[in-house]
């Protein structure tokens, strides 16, 4: 470096010096940006299996293609039969692969929901099964959101199988020893929350009749929110809250939720259930920016929902 | 400063492997909220622009146009558009004051504003400058890096890099002399 860089650089450090500092980002913040990102990561990675497959399926064609006109033989049918049975496989796993995009209500889903169950049944540590459930309530999340942008109405099916995925998360992490439920609760807040981000987006595109459907689930992820709040600070009470709940939903089955926040724990009383909200307001989650500029599940590409850069021929280097 | 081939890591994020992309995001987000804070003086600005960058780097992924090496310089040259979209489309908005007030309660009133006008007028300095200009400097001066890291960010050689510099600094002393007589 000769001298006059040296001065240079000297001059630029004392100019641009009293912008060094940087007021550390809100944790709360940074994790829902890094949960909502993680969320679009695997949204396009689920984007991406169905595209794996067909490229695999047109290759197996043309393998076979080629295998075609040549002299039959003993070798040769041993042969078209193992690949038979190698492509009623793949064809099966294929279709399970297909079915992970389909939606409530399309002849693969049924598919799909059976493929979970059974990948969470063949799940033995609470954990992996926690991670399993989790991502599945994305994939609840996800599919919502693909029903609304598609105008199509939120079926009870969906509805029904979100919450009860998100209770079953909460059942999950009861099951673990302190300082591994803490944690747990930790990321089970931190999905709730930017769930919610998206399920707030998707109030606003949603005429006033179809609502009340989906601002049920907002509910439900606030409470999700708040009972892993309290695991954090109190475990044993969130465990007595858990296991009330456990108790209250092996119940007869049509009974009200508003008995089950009765039965809550009195340290727990507070924590307003759906129902106990009926007067239309919500209780806030703990999420900065709700409704701000996210860009909704998967949706992030630029420009959407972000009403401040215009973005152009920049958007990418 | 991390300026090695990010390749391995690169080759998980394309198969979307979320460890991979967690740790990306663990190990290069504080450093795009502080780069896109100085730029823009707002924490709700700078955070839009770090989830955006992100966002953007997982996109590219998918279509495949992502990187193959280089992954901090990648990303700082998203934030950098975007940062540059923001400047286009409107002049960086005035900082209300109790911002920092509320960060540096123990200086004195006066000085605090005075402070925070300085950061202010710098801010708009720079936002008059080129988009490479500003790049530049601020990844120089503010985030430490080395001549060889900006040229591998900006796709340029590192005698155009020091010419950005060399003028963007002229530039910066003429605006804030500007500043300095009109405050006199």
């Amino acid at each position: 470096m000769t001298k006059s860089d040296g001065e240079l650089d000297e001059y630029g450090k004392r100019l641009l010096v009293s912008l060094q500092s940087v007021p550390p980002i809100d944790p709360q913040v940074a994790a829902a940006v890094k949960s909502k990102y993680l969320l679009q990561a695997e949204n396009l990675r689920k984007e991406l299996i169905p595209e794996s497959g067909e490229v695999n399926t047109q290759q197996d064609h043309h393998r076979l293609r080629a295998l075609r006109g040549k002299q039959p033989s003993f070798l040769f049918r041993v042969l078209v039969a193992t690949i038979l049975v190698v492509l009623f496989l793949a064809g099966s796993s294929f279709t399970v692969n297909a079915a992970q995009s389909s939606l409530p209500g399309q002849p693969l889903y049924t598919l799909k929901s059976w493929s979970e169950d059974i990948r969470l049944s063949i799940t033995f540590s609470t954990k992996a099964k926690l991670n399993l459930t989790l991502d599945y309530t994305n994939r609840r999340v996800d599919e919502i959101s693909r029903l609304v942008a598609s105008g199509k109405a939120i079926n009870e099916q969906t509805s029904e199988r979100f919450q009860s995925e998100l209770e079953n998360a909460l059942q999950l992490a009861a099951k673990l020893n302190d300082p591994q439920m803490q944690n747990a609760l930790g990321k089970i807040k931190g999905r709730a929350e930017s769930q919610g981000m998206t399920i707030s987006e998707l109030i606003t595109k949603l005429p006033p009749q179809a609502e009340p459907a989906i601002i049920h689930l907002q509910e439900r992820l606030d409470e999700q929110i708040m009972l892993s709040t309290i695991g954090e600070k109190d475990p044993k009470s969130f465990r007595a809250e858990i296991h009330e709940r456990q108790h209250t939903r092996k119940g007869p089955k049509n009974m009200p939720t508003s008995e089950e926040s009765q039965a809550a724990p009195e340290s727990l009383s507070t924590t307003p259930s759906p129902e106990q909200e009926d007067n239309g307001k919500n209780y806030p989650t703990e999420v900065p920016g709700h409704g701000g500029s996210g860009n909704g599940q998967g949706q992030s590409t630029p420009g959407n929902g972000n009403p401040k850069p215009k973005p152009t021929d920049t958007q990418t280097p | 400063m991390r300026n090695n081939p990010d390749q391995a890591i690169l080759e998980r994020a394309k198969r979307f492997e979320a460890q991979a992309l967690e740790e990306i995001f663990d190990t290069f987000s504080p450093g795009i909220y502080r780069y896109a804070f100085r730029l823009l003086g707002d924490v709700d600005l700078a955070r839009e622009c770090m989830s955006e960058t992100f966002s953007r780097f997982l996109v590219a992924l998918k279509r495949d146009s992502g990187p193959d090496n280089y992954l901090q310089a990648y990303l700082y040259r998203i934030a950098h558009n975007w940062i540059t979209d923001y400047y286009r489309s409107k002049v960086p908005p005035s900082m209300p004051l109790d911002v920092n007030l509320r960060s540096e309660p123990a200086d004195e009133p006066h000085q605090v504003v005075v402070d925070k006008t300085e950061r202010q007028q710098l801010r708009e300095a720079l936002a008059l400058l080129t988009p490479d200009q500003r790049q530049v400097i601020t990844l120089k001066y503010l985030e430490d890096w080395e001549n060889e890291t900006i040229a591998q960010t900006l796709n340029k050689p590192v005698g155009a890099v020091k010419a950005l510099q060399h003028r963007a600094l002229e530039a910066l002393r003429r605006i804030m002399s500007r500043h300095e007589d009109i405050n006199l």
